[in-house]
């Protein structure tokens, strides 16, 4: 099938425009949470000046989208695409619109109802004490393994790609230079807005034009050197108060991101006459997880997580953002919305441009511009699918802009090489917020202490123990180097494998416990409203339990022995801690159907 | 109190040199630092950076005197 590109953009804007409005505005905001103006936020309530702050709502709005959005929106869709366009776009918008949206949405506003408290500790009112910390102890090691991805990811991309370093020393003293501009001087929104795109786009110049090196030191290699640093820098960037750094580094981060998204918009309409070239469907089976025959359906849930649903979001939205919402009637903008602008990422950013660059006869004229001329043979033997998973978006965007602007070696390696740097900057934001919640999940997991012993608790608890223990954590498993299939790679991919699959069930466990929450707390008990978050709800953990068995029987067995044991052992556990939550999810909804009874009776 | 913000100010002022004399230099080299060795403009950038991320952070100390005013407002109490 060969639909012109111009369909598909304006058919995702339709549905993301309708979603919002309808689903989120109407039905969740008005009529499910009932958000108002007038209740006070734990960012005002228990203001801190620290962590409780309140943030204006763009702002919070693009600390929400750079933290959720890491690599997530842009792999999982460009590995997807060997299932053809169709099948990729409709998990994507489905996902998106019943599924993520309505995940990080309540999420956020059950953790502000609770005084900012995370989705794990809300858990306890709705599904009991022992569900809290069995929860909480299961996302913190999940955070852990995510900061020792990051640490390594970051690393490697400052190694291998100087400029990405160039810009991460640029953009961060900026940063306290535009906090310092919007807090602390009389100037006003819009001269501080314009200064902060000035500074951007010198920093992205500069850093395009300067590459920062370094060798290693001290016998140690750059890209350990540069994992050292990374820590250091996310232990500070992580006890600092938000006012300081993440708020107005995000402020920044928002008009990267919007340029980003906004071009690939603008890009796609201008192109959108021009047919797409690759195949609407390919087959439902293609080799994808270690060669073996991959269905669409259970594996696509751990294959497309970010662009779709990520567990991870239901962290950041109960953990960072719900502590800076400064109104409840924000959270929309910023939860639902940011989960929209992540899912317009993977549908417009990645998704159309490599359907459309798939078999395109001037597509090899971009690859030499950009010097990748080696890449030629494989793009005409294969299609884009002949380029590994980051060339297919980098080059995608790239060609798509170029085709639209008609200039696919001028604008077009200007538009890839953007590309490339908005990647790089989705990563690094997400490694210090990472280690801010894995600071609140080791504060909440202690407070039981906070009573018993104050002193106990305050010596164990403190931020920068907290922050401390998650960081030197995160460098124990992506600083040593194991062997895997004779190659030497940081010690946290004994376990990585495993990683998509804990982190969609904790997905699907968030949205569960934020349906519980919905249906005990909030006490709405329409049958439409209970089954239009309960059927997604239900349905994702259907889906990725049997995803994961799916992936416990047919890929583990092709793993190295030493993956087999790690990420196996991981699946397994994740799997125990899966049924057990679920058996006391159950309890939960009886004992609350058992209370709405009672009410019933009374009431009569 | 004010030995933190003495503190700060120094760190800034050193940060701010070592930062502008690494941007300078990386400027006219065509890159700052080396894959072989160490050179002045790396080290000098590595340690602006933490300054510049500390420094302002021990000068300023307290929340900014806007969004205290802002919590202040809905809360009706003084906070610090």
């Amino acid at each position: 099938m060969s639909a012109p590109l111009g369909i598909i953009v304006v058919s995702v804007l339709v549905v993301y425009g309708l979603a919002y409005m309808l689903y989120g505005r109407r039905i969740l905001e008005r009529q499910i949470v009932k958000a108002s103006a007038d209740r006070k936020t734990p960012a005002i309530v228990k203001f801190d000046g620290v962590d409780y702050v309140p943030a204006n709502k763009y702002v919070l709005y693009g600390h929400h989208f750079a933290s959720i959005a890491g690599a997530g929106p842009i792999v999982g869709p460009a590995i997807a695409m060997a299932y053809g366009w169709g099948l990729p776009l409709i998990w994507v918008l489905f996902g998106n619109v019943f599924i993520g949206a309505v995940h990080d949405y309540l999420a956020l506003m059950a953790s502000v109802r609770h005084g900012g408290l995370s989705i794990m500790s809300v858990s306890e009112n709705v599904m009991g004490r022992k569900a809290k910390y069995i929860f909480l102890i299961y996302v913190y090691a999940a955070l852990l393994l995510v900061l020792a991805a990051f640490f390594s990811v970051n690393a490697k991309l400052f190694t291998v790609n100087p400029s990405a370093a160039t810009k991460a020393m640029i953009y961060m003293p900026a940063a306290v230079l535009v906090g310092y501009l919007l807090y602390r001087t009389r100037m006003t929104p819009s001269t501080t807005s314009i200064l902060a795109v000035l500074i951007l786009l010198a920093a992205i110049a500069y850093s395009i034009k300067v590459p920062f090196r370094i060798p290693g030191i001290g016998g140690i290699d750059t890209y350990h050197t540069w994992l050292l640093l990374l820590a250091a820098y996310s232990w500070i960037a992580s006890v600092l108060p938000v006012w300081y750094l993440l708020q107005p580094r995000d402020y920044l981060n928002a008009f990267l991101l919007w340029s980003f998204v906004g071009l690939a918009i603008v890009g796609s309409l201008a192109a959108a006459v021009h047919g797409l070239t690759g195949p609407f469907y390919t087959e439902f089976s293609p080799p994808i997880f270690s060669g073996v025959p991959t269905p669409f359906w259970p594996a696509i849930a751990l294959i497309i997580a970010c662009g779709s649903l990520s567990g991870f979001h239901s962290v950041v939205a109960s953990g960072t953002t719900s502590k800076q919402l400064a109104n409840e009637l924000d959270a929309l903008l910023v939860g639902y919305g940011g989960m929209l602008t992540e899912g317009a990422v993977s549908s417009l950013a990645v998704i159309a441009p490599i359907a459309l660059a798939w078999n395109q006869p001037d597509f090899p004229q971009l690859l030499e511009s950009m010097g990748k001329a080696k890449l030629v043979s494989a793009y005409t033997q294969h299609g884009i699918l002949g380029l590994d998973k980051v060339s297919r978006f980098v080059m995608g965007y790239g060609y798509m802009v170029g085709k639209a602007a008609g200039s696919i070696t001028g604008v077009g390696v200007v538009a890839a090489k953007f590309a490339a740097i908005a990647l790089a900057t989705f990563i690094l934001t997400t490694l210090d917020s990472a280690t801010r919640l894995a600071r609140f999940a080791w504060q909440e997991m202690f407070d039981w202490l906070e009573e018993r012993s104050p002193r106990a608790y305050k010596a164990i608890a403190n931020m920068y123990v907290g922050g401390a223990i998650a960081v030197l954590a995160g460098l124990a498993m992506a600083y040593p180097n194991v062997v895997i299939k004779g190659k030497e790679l940081p010690a946290y991919n004994v376990i990585w494998p495993a990683f998509a699959g804990t982190n969609q069930l904790l997905a699907a466990l968030a949205l569960l416990t934020s349906a519980l929450w919905v249906y005990a707390v909030l006490k709405v008990r329409e049958t439409r409203y209970t089954l239009l978050i309960q059927t997604p709800a239900w349905f994702l953990w259907i889906t990725v339990t049997t995803g994961l068995a799916w992936w416990t029987i047919k890929v583990l067995p092709k793993l190295p022995a030493i993956q087999k044991v790690g990420a196996g052992t991981l699946v397994i556990i994740s799997l125990a801690i899966d049924l057990l939550l679920i058996a006391l999810y159950v309890t939960g909804l009886y004992r609350a159907r058992k209370e709405r009874v009672v009410e019933a009776l009374r009431a009569t | 109190m004010a030995a933190a913000r003495a503190l700060g100010a120094a760190l800034t002022i050193l940060g701010l040199l070592l930062f502008a004399y690494a941007i300078v230099v990386g400027a006219s080299r065509g890159q700052i630092g080396s894959q072989q060795h160490w050179t002045s403009d790396a080290v000098a950038v590595i340690l602006g950076w933490f300054l510049l991320i500390v420094g302002p952070a021990l000068y300023f100390g307290k929340t900014p005197a806007r969004l205290a005013a802002q919590v202040q407002a809905s809360m009706g109490k003084e906070v610090r």
